[in-house]
């Protein structure tokens, strides 16, 4: 399991983030990802769980999660919204990394695993448990909004 | 796809995945907290490296699958039974108001039938809502007892015990001078945490280690301690120059790294004086400074880096707490001479409103959390707790929270209340899911 975890979590952190924005939020999809599996896969078999079933855990996994508003009275916050972007000083990249943000989760999901993972659309249909047309049209819908939001 | 669109996806890609990576030493604890977790079968446990299996303070019931299997039929007919309306194992709140009466249901024994040997929260810390730690001493409800954390990943449906402080780690009572003692905790993140009262402790270790940070042997007590965005937390500091004695004290605001145990005095414009306290949501940091007939509000928007001048809405002489509820919506509480009020601020802080209606007379004691600027919770300090749904004019109480000691919130809909038994002194944790409509007590084990 730990070489399993060595392997996957960063991978698997790396979408989760995409999908959520959140580093606080995306490390608890994957560990309640990871945690899922250890304690239902049937490790006595003697097999071990794929990339891919371990990816389409940890998307409904952020799919499923519902974002928290983290507030400050002894619970704590590890970022606000736009720290996560501190790097990102043209106004442009702002603006685009805002606006992508604010897609819905399901877009950002769809954008993310076809355009950053590389991810067939019938791959993201399973990934994302929907049809390929209904991939189809997240990711139209999703660049219509970028385009809205960045275009001058 | 166009051309613009190939161009709007690699800056989109080069942007998102330069973010995603994982903060340094996450894997490892990743690996530790799983390798803490029961597995399915016993040769799962097998697969980890040796040092790595002990599971002995899971609860025993966990570490099945039968017992998971239970847990989850629990938790489904709690869900089920929780929003069933009508009579039930539920306690009623005030029935006047639909709208404004919270539930409560208990698992396990009553607040008032509990017994003192058990787990007793004190305090509590979250960074999700599925992750939150508790701060309580075990076999003992008054002084001189070990203190315990518990950590939950999974809201409280199950806990582990994080591995033990210090043995002269003590949960107690501020004002005694004795023994080290520790009242509160904060958590940053998975990894950084502090437990504090009149000594301060760290963990960059998500509680596997705890050291004492000691300034040098001039800390007297630490008042507040509140994480914040881009990596820092904020802190009030008593600082003297013979804490044995109690002499030669300050009151300092003070700001570290979580990270690090590095910390620096921010020095607000004019160098105010006088006891500050402190409210911290993201990057905003306001802070009220008490001292005789000077009352002072600051309030910086960039990490304590520039500071602008609100207005106090608590006596200059007579301390409040704060609750921010954003960059704009923030409550206060303040003591007065006899009964304690609060306000409420739609502007970030720069004027205030009375919050303090009908059917609202709060002990000095009393603190409030706040959902929005109409949506607010106040009680504490023998108050007992009572909700406003109009900003404040008019308040209903929560009869069945009578104990409350605390109270929070991680997000608009998830919070928790610490009460405390007024005959045995039990204390118990509280949970909403649904904003204060309903209260759920939490298990501990």
């Amino acid at each position: 399991m730990e070489d399993l975890v060595r392997a996957e979590s960063r991978r698997l952190y790396s979408i989760a983030f995409s999908i959520l924005q959140d580093a606080s939020e995306a490390e608890d999809a994957v560990q309640e990802t990871l945690i899922s599996v250890w304690r239902r896969w049937p490790w006595a078999a003697g097999t071990r769980p794929t990339s891919s079933w371990l990816t389409r855990v940890c998307v409904n996994q952020c799919l499923n999660r519902r974002r928290s508003r983290l507030r400050q009275m002894r619970l704590a916050t590890t970022a606000a919204d736009h720290e996560r972007w501190q790097d990102a000083s043209p106004t442009t990249d702002l603006d685009l990394a805002r606006a992508y943000a604010q897609l819905s989760k399901q877009q950002r999901a769809a954008v993310a695993l076809h355009y950053f993972y590389g991810y067939t659309l019938d791959e993201c249909a399973e990934l994302l448990g929907n049809r390929p047309g209904t991939v189809r049209s997240h990711i139209a819908r999703a660049l219509v909004t970028l385009r809205r939001r960045v275009s001058p | 796809m166009s051309d613009p669109d190939n161009e709007l996806i690699d800056s989109l890609r080069e942007l998102v995945t330069h973010q995603s990576v994982p903060p340094l030493a996450w894997e490892e604890d990743l690996i530790r907290r799983i390798g803490e977790t029961p597995a399915r079968s016993p040769l799962a446990r097998r697969l980890w490296p040796q040092g790595q299996q002990g599971h002995k303070w899971w609860r025993p019931a966990l570490a099945e699958a039968g017992g998971a299997l239970a847990i989850a039929a629990v938790v489904v007919l709690s869900i089920h039974v929780f929003f069933q309306p009508g009579p039930s194992s539920a306690v009623k709140g005030p029935v006047t108001s639909p709208a404004t009466s919270p539930t409560t249901r208990e698992p396990g024994p009553s607040p008032t039938a509990a017994s003192v040997s058990g787990f007793q929260p004190e305090a509590m810390t979250a960074v999700s809502d599925s992750t939150f730690w508790v701060l309580g001493t075990n076999g003992c409800a008054a002084s001189d007892c070990l203190s315990e954390v518990l950590h939950t990943i999974n809201g409280g449906r199950s806990f582990f015990r994080i591995p033990a402080p210090p043995t002269d780690f003590l949960a107690g009572n501020l004002s005694n001078p004795g023994p080290p003692t520790v009242t509160d905790i904060r958590f940053a993140d998975l990894s950084d945490g502090w437990v504090f009262g009149n000594t301060l402790w760290a963990t960059h270790t998500g509680g596997s280690t705890w050291h004492q940070i000691t300034f040098g042997a001039t800390l007297l007590g630490v008042d507040q301690l509140e994480p914040g965005a881009n990596g820092y937390v904020y802190g009030v500091f008593e600082i003297c120059t013979n804490p044995t004695t109690a002499t030669g004290c300050v009151h300092r605001l003070m700001r570290s790294r979580a990270t690090s145990d590095t910390w620096s005095v921010i020095t607000p414009p004019g160098n105010p004086v006088g006891w500050p306290m402190i409210g911290v949501h993201g990057d905003t940091v306001w802070a009220m400074y008490f001292l005789r007939s000077t009352g002072l509000e600051l309030i910086s928007h960039d990490d304590g880096a520039v500071w602008v001048r609100g207005s106090s809405p608590c006596e200059p002489d007579l301390p409040g707490s704060l609750d921010p509820v954003s960059t704009s919506v923030i409550w206060a509480f303040c003591t007065t001479g006899n009964l304690g009020a609060p306000y409420v601020s739609s502007n970030g802080g720069l004027a205030w409103a009375s919050g303090g209606g009908i059917g609202g007379s709060f002990s000095n004691g009393a603190m409030v959390a706040a959902l929005s600027t109409q949506h607010a919770f106040v009680g504490g300090g023998g108050s007992g707790l009572s909700v406003t749904e109009n900003g404040g004019r008019t308040y209903q109480s929560i009869a069945a929270l009578n104990g409350a000691e605390w109270i929070g919130f991680t997000d608009s809909e998830v919070g928790y209340v610490i009460t405390r038994d007024q005959t045995t002194r039990a204390t118990a944790l509280w949970r909403t899911t649904d904003a204060g409509a309903s209260w759920s007590r939490v298990s501990l084990p």
